[in-house]
């Protein structure tokens, strides 16, 4: 019996087991990244080394093609996420910095204004609204100073060295 | 402040006179330092580099583009051994350092301050710093603030050793990686405006080859995070430990001191296939003896290549993949180590071997012992007054 022209292959049980293995590996390295060990370990040591053994005893490839797939597979989630942190990390300095701040005067000064409209004449000055303040020099300065930037350099190395508790004084 | 005048560290063999340092005859321990305040002071920038084997010292005038002094010098310290007759060393010195200690190094006991990059030896290290700033010769009240390389790797303690080897020395310091200073000092400012210039701080790979440590950096435009520098305790002096084991091994009657092993890497060292045999010729015993080292060389200075490859492979998987094809065609070789024969096509040989898309490794010229230097005096200039650290003796 000739088969139909336009069959769409059928996954191999080797691939469902290589997506789940793609989708552990990706789920250790943000657990890993959020701090939370316990989750991470169980991940690590338990269910991704049994997810891998069942793969490669289902998969055709030889051993070594099974693991240059991982490794390929390995280096290449690692660099997903390393940019989509990159992109994390500038988007809430740039949040905590910039948006929030110009943001919360932007309402601050809003208020005040209908505070003004409605309140009567001798009336006592509003109290200051708080301000979310912008990312302190010591705590949320970028991790992205520009190279061409010396004096700003300068201050992270301080900042980091001043953490580590050398002993010199500041001019 | 007047320093020197009787022992200058403690140890046994270290007293001497500060007129009969390296034997010229001069006074080269007067710090020069007065209580002037520093806005009524004239202010001499210095780059320093404070390598295992090689120091760089670049210094100039606030407000002035000319060197005050350029100098590069084997980071060593030589103390004359006891009952040395006179005569024998320079105006009789009872210390030597850099090249003249080398050259008298039979009579001496060599220190090498350094190891792996930090400081081994704290008073010899103190020794050699009071020498560099003798060196640098300003006039009294001159206040001289320094930024010295260290490594990327370096802690707490180790930097704190620097700065307590140059505490009241130099008037002030910044300490900065060295890696990210070798970048700083092989741009080239006057270029940026020129479209053909490749400015190497947009977007390169520095592996900088010295003889305590190989320091590798990503720098793509900011200054490098910890994870983009890769700071190898693999560097020239692993290389000389190789080759010499390597040699005792093949020539168990051929005995050659450090000094030799160095100078027959300096001269013959390559990685990859040998274009030649490398043949050298010694004395052992009196006599030459023609020893055949090809083989042990080229180990010795593919270990080095091996743990380049390596770390280079983990920084560009590091990098953006976006940014990874302009990157592989800025990897820039510097240091001593640069000088190995054919490390820079053989790294490009083996980076595209290992699928990496036509990358490009180029050597960073015949300045290679100054960019560090040279970098960390750009640093000094622009650094802001309130940056620069007093240190505490």
């Amino acid at each position: 019996m000739a088969e139909p022209a336009h069959t769409v292959p059928a996954c191999r049980p080797s691939d469902f087991l290589w997506q789940r293995i793609v989708e552990d590996y990706r789920q250790l390295r943000i657990l890993q990244r959020q701090g939370r060990p316990a989750e991470s370990a169980r991940l690590l040591h338990d269910e991704l080394p049994a997810r891998i053994l069942a793969w490669a005893e289902q998969d055709p490839a030889d051993g070594v093609a099974q693991a240059r797939r991982l490794e390929a597979m390995f280096h290449h989630e690692q660099q997903r996420l390393a940019d989509v942190w990159l992109l994390d990390d500038l988007m809430e300095s740039r949040l905590r910095t910039h948006l929030l701040p110009a943001l919360s005067a932007r309402i601050d000064a809003e208020i005040q204004q209908a505070k003004q409209r409605h309140a009567p004449i001798h009336a006592a000055p509003p109290a200051p609204t708080p301000l979310v303040a912008p990312a302190g020099d010591t705590s949320g300065r970028s991790t992205r100073v520009p190279a061409g930037d010396i004096p700003s350099i300068i201050d992270l190395i301080l900042e980091r060295d001043s953490q580590s508790g050398a002993r010199y004084q500041a001019a | 402040m007047k320093t020197a005048t009787g022992v200058l560290t403690q140890g046994g063999d270290r007293h001497f006179h500060p007129q009969r340092i390296n034997g010229n005859g001069k006074s080269r321990f007067d710090t020069g330092q007065t209580a002037a305040s520093a806005t009524s002071r004239a202010v001499l920038h210095l780059g320093f580099d404070w390598g295992t084997n090689k120091s760089c010292l670049k210094a100039a005038y606030g407000g002035k583009s000319g060197f005050a002094l350029e100098q590069v010098i084997p980071t060593v310290v030589g103390y004359a051994k006891d009952g040395v007759v006179d005569g024998l060393l320079p105006d009789d010195a009872s210390v030597l350092f850099g090249e003249p200690a080398l050259r008298h190094r039979l009579h001496l006991r060599l220190v090498r301050p350094l190891a792996e990059g930090v400081v081994k030896d704290p008073a010899a290290a103190r020794d050699f710093a009071q020498y560099l700033r003798s060196l640098l010769d300003a006039p009294p009240g001159t206040e001289i603030r320094a930024v010295i390389g260290v490594p990327a790797n370096a802690d707490a303690a180790a930097r704190d050793s620097v700065r307590e080897a140059v505490a009241g020395l130099f008037d002030r310091v910044i300490l900065i990686p060295e890696p990210f200073l070798a970048a700083l000092g092989f741009r080239d400012e006057a270029r940026l405006a020129d479209g053909s210039y490749v400015d190497p701080v947009r977007n390169s790979l520095f592996i900088d080859i010295g003889g305590g440590t190989t320091d590798l950096c990503l720098v793509q435009g900011y200054f490098p995070t910890a994870e983009e520098q890769v700071s190898l305790t693999f560097a020239g002096d692993r290389v000389d430990a190789l080759l010499h084991a390597a040699i005792r091994k093949t020539y168990p009657d051929c005995e050659l001191t450090p000094f030799t092993i160095r100078e027959l890497k300096e001269q013959h060292s390559f990685v990859g296939p040998p274009s030649a045999p490398v043949v050298v010729s010694v004395m052992v015993g009196g006599k030459v003896r023609k020893l055949d080292i090809t083989e042990q060389l080229g180990h010795a200075c593919d270990e080095l290549l091996e743990q380049i490859l390596a770390s280079a492979q983990r920084l560009i998987a590091h990098a953006s993949p976006d940014s990874v094809g302009e990157l592989l065609q800025n990897i820039i070789l510097t240091g001593g180590g640069s000088r190995i024969r054919n490390l820079a096509t053989e790294l490009q040989r083996q980076l595209a071997a290992e699928g990496y898309e036509r990358p490009c490794v180029r050597l960073a010229g015949e300045r290679y012992q100054e960019f560090v230097a040279l970098g960390a005096l750009k640093a000094a200039r622009q650094a802001r007054e309130n940056q620069w650290q007093q240190v505490i003796k």
